[in-house]
């Protein structure tokens, strides 16, 4: 099913405002937060053996290990316990969560390797090559350069730039999402709404509701914007996920699973930037054969770009936006490299006439 | 597949606005138990949630003490707020803004008492009550300086169950000062200051302003440069009503604004819906000195109660509910000598009838 959420993104607002007197936190406001429709199947377990368990044994301490999977505390001793261990957890991690600014947008993101490279969300660093500024814990301002986006899981990667050789980051390992269930604990950390400078990044404590196909993880960590592109940190400290959107109850927090990371390494590292805001995949209304080896056009919906510029069933694409349309396979993939909005020109074949079609790209929305 | 391994049934996650179309298709895809199951999973956290009751009972030892002295706040039957009881003859402070003067107080015995304002702190939000009760338990305070981030947290109520619980998401530090703006582009015209921008949805944008007024007098003080506008809005808070006189097209207008926070500008709808989203928010939760932000998800009536460390002791005061991320609680070693204060009259309530809803900073 599909649901509603809103991705994190905050931006700062340059108008022309009256100043502030002092003080350096911007005046935010969200970007045009865009409701992505995604799905999110939560997941309830029926009721466990887990409770008989705790009316046997009242003052039994479960192992460590088991209350941060996700074996309820039965006393005040298991609460300390896990208390003791988040406590040092976030001495340990917090460290290597950065605010993160690439133009208008503000987020958060997590160092995750001594060379300094960042991982953030796809929404916070937008394209590869731009500056991102990046505040570290401590409050030391450095500078850094957008690489990849995958836009479809929302990931971004940005590098620190290196004024001296050498210099290596404090940063927090990558964990393995595969390995991740639900119930046990997490901690999402980040700049909810907006670096404060006397703030240092926010932790929330929060479970695993549910994973979904790989790609999102589902956590009660309470997000907002300003969150996006922080760390999810599992117990070991390790990054399990990129915080990336909400829906409207508080138990619907979404993360990047941070395997897309690992998955799309090479892509991330080398700048590419591929991939569609779920939402705003583009679109041209029509609909073909994909398994042939014609590029002709067998329905038009109405109401569609397609049928605004004039495409008609049974015309054959010959090229678009200036490359050549070998098949319909080639027509959609065309398609899906652009952007919604965008202005593209279209030859066709329509009986034995050769025509020429304007036509904008639009959005599928969910 | 972890899904596959653990999951015996799934249940699609209901977002509220959805519901009622997710009801239908939900039925369709899995045959419900009984035909209110999909309602009490909205209203029970599930058991991976941190606030499933397994959780919440493991507290019942730490606040067993604390909800003793945490007392509730009714009006027209409903709970407004929850309050702490700091002295045993029956001052119990709470969190001013969400109490109105004729409060009836529930003490944890039952009993239902009269409450008769003494005290009141604007810049805190808080109110000290006196109820005609003696050999009350009284609030024992804990050390809120020791608190790092990750400490747990509850929320107490007059009985063992605690409200809800977290943990410290940010140490306690200063707030700065709120910031109020107009919204307004200002730009120097001959020996005028016209406007040259509004900001959509601002204070200006509110009262009408257009871009080419002149503004000519803010509170009744000529406006001879763009800077001195900017101070005197400076000098006000976030709420305070301003009246600007301005000069368009050769006539003098009199407009009334209300000034905005700075923080807050923009797009405004989007920033509430986000931060709101989750639940309602406290209708003062900005402007307080010195907080402790934790992850406890509160409702603004459950304000103005203890904030209790795993040893039972009261950290803190919540004062707000926030945003879907954070409420705040007034630190116990930042409101220690406020409350001496106001018991020993340093704030005295106004006197004759008051709804304390009116009070804010900006007066």
């Amino acid at each position: 099913m599909f649901k509603r959420t809103i991705s994190l993104r905050m931006s700062r607002d340059d108008c022309g405002r009256v100043r502030r007197a002092h003080g350096h936190t911007p005046a935010l406001r969200i970007a045009a937060a865009i409701a992505v429709a995604c799905m999110a199947l939560s997941i309830v377990r029926t009721v466990q053996a887990e409770e008989a368990q705790s009316q046997a044994n009242q003052e039994t301490t479960a192992p460590l290990s088991e209350l941060l999977k996700g074996t309820a505390p039965q006393s005040l001793t298991d609460l300390k316990a896990i208390q003791t261990h988040v406590q040092s957890l976030i001495e340990e991690v917090l460290p290597t969560t950065v605010a993160v600014q690439v133009g208008a947008a503000q987020g958060s993101g997590v160092i995750i390797s001594p060379e300094g490279y960042v991982l953030t969300a796809a929404h916070v660093s937008g394209e590869p090559g731009r500056t991102a500024w990046l505040v570290l814990h401590d409050g030391t301002r450095v500078s850094g350069t957008t690489l990849g986006v995958y836009r479809t899981l929302d990931a971004g990667l940005i590098k620190i730039n290196q004024a001296r050789r050498q210099r290596l980051w404090q940063h927090a390992a990558m964990g393995d999402s595969t390995d991740v269930a639900p119930g046990q604990w997490c901690l999402a950390a980040g700049h909810p709404g907006g670096f404060q400078s006397n703030r240092p990044p926010v932790v929330r404590l929060g479970r695993v509701l549910s994973l979904n196909d790989n790609s999102t993880i589902t956590t009660d960590c309470t997000l907002i914007g300003g969150d996006s592109g922080g760390p999810l940190f599992d117990m070991d400290g390790k990054v399990i996920g990129v915080n990336s959107r909400i829906g409207n109850q508080l138990t619907v927090n979404l993360h990047v699973p941070v395997n897309t990371f690992r998955d799309k390494w090479d892509r991330l590292a080398q700048s590419d930037s591929w991939g569609h805001t779920p939402g705003r995949e583009p679109f041209l209304g029509v609909q073909g054969e994909p398994e042939s080896d014609d590029p002709k056009i067998h329905r038009v919906f109405p109401g569609t770009p397609a049928a605004e510029a004039g495409l008609k069933p049974g015309d054959f694409v010959l090229r678009f936006a200036g490359r050549s349309v070998g098949d319909f396979a080639t027509l959609q993939s065309y398609v899906s490299d652009e952007e919604p909005g965008n202005r593209v020109t279209l030859v066709i074949r329509r009986d034995d006439r050769t025509l020429e079609l304007q036509l904008v790209i639009g959005q599928r929305s969910g | 597949m972890v899904l596959r391994r653990t999951t015996s049934l799934y249940v699609i996650a209901v977002s509220y606005l959805l519901a009622c179309c997710l009801l239908t298709s939900g039925a369709r895809a899995v045959e419900p138990a009984s035909s209110n199951w999909l309602a009490r999973i909205r209203l029970l956290p599930g058991e991976n949630e941190r606030s499933h009751r397994t959780i919440k009972a493991a507290f019942h030892e730490a606040v067993s003490d604390a909800n003793k002295y945490t007392v509730s706040f009714h009006s027209d039957g409903s709970q407004v707020a929850l309050g702490t009881i700091i002295d045993s003859d029956g001052y119990i402070v709470t969190k001013a803004s969400e109490v109105q003067a004729d409060v009836t107080c529930r003490l944890g015995d039952g009993r239902t008492v009269a409450t008769k304002l003494v005290s009141l702190h604007s810049e805190y939000d808080l109110a000290l009550l006196k109820v005609n009760a003696t050999q009350l338990p009284a609030v024992r305070w804990g050390e809120s300086s020791k608190l790092t981030a990750g400490s747990w947290l509850a929320t107490t109520s007059p009985t063992l169950e605690p409200t809800a619980i977290g943990i410290v998401s940010s140490p306690a530090r200063p707030l700065p000062k709120p910031q109020a703006i107009l919204g307004v582009g200002l730009e120097q015209f001959g020996e005028l200051t016209r406007v040259n921008r509004v900001i959509e949805g601002s204070a200006a944008s509110n009262a009408g302003l257009q871009i080419g007024d002149v503004i000519a007098s803010v509170n009744g003080q000529a406006m001879d440069r763009p800077q001195t506008v900017s101070a005197t809005i400076r000098s006000l808070l976030p709420g305070d009503h301003v009246s600007l006189v301005i000069k368009r097209s050769g006539r003098s207008l009199s407009v009334p604004a209300v000034l905005g926070d700075a923080t807050r500008v923009g797009n405004l709808e989007q920033v509430e819906l986000m931060e709101s989203l989750g639940g309602p928010l406290s209708k003062r939760r900005s402007g307080f000195p010195y907080v402790l932000e934790h992850d406890t998800v509160l409702r603004p009536k459950d304000c103005g109660g203890p904030l209790v460390d795993l040893d039972g002791n009261a950290v803190g005061i919540n004062i707000a509910r926030v945003s879907r991320v954070a409420s705040y609680a007034l630190p116990a070693s930042a409101i220690k000598p406020i409350l001496a204060d106001m018991m020993a009259g340093k704030f005295p309530a106004p006197t004759g009838p008051i709804a304390l809803e009116t009070v804010s900073t900006g007066e």
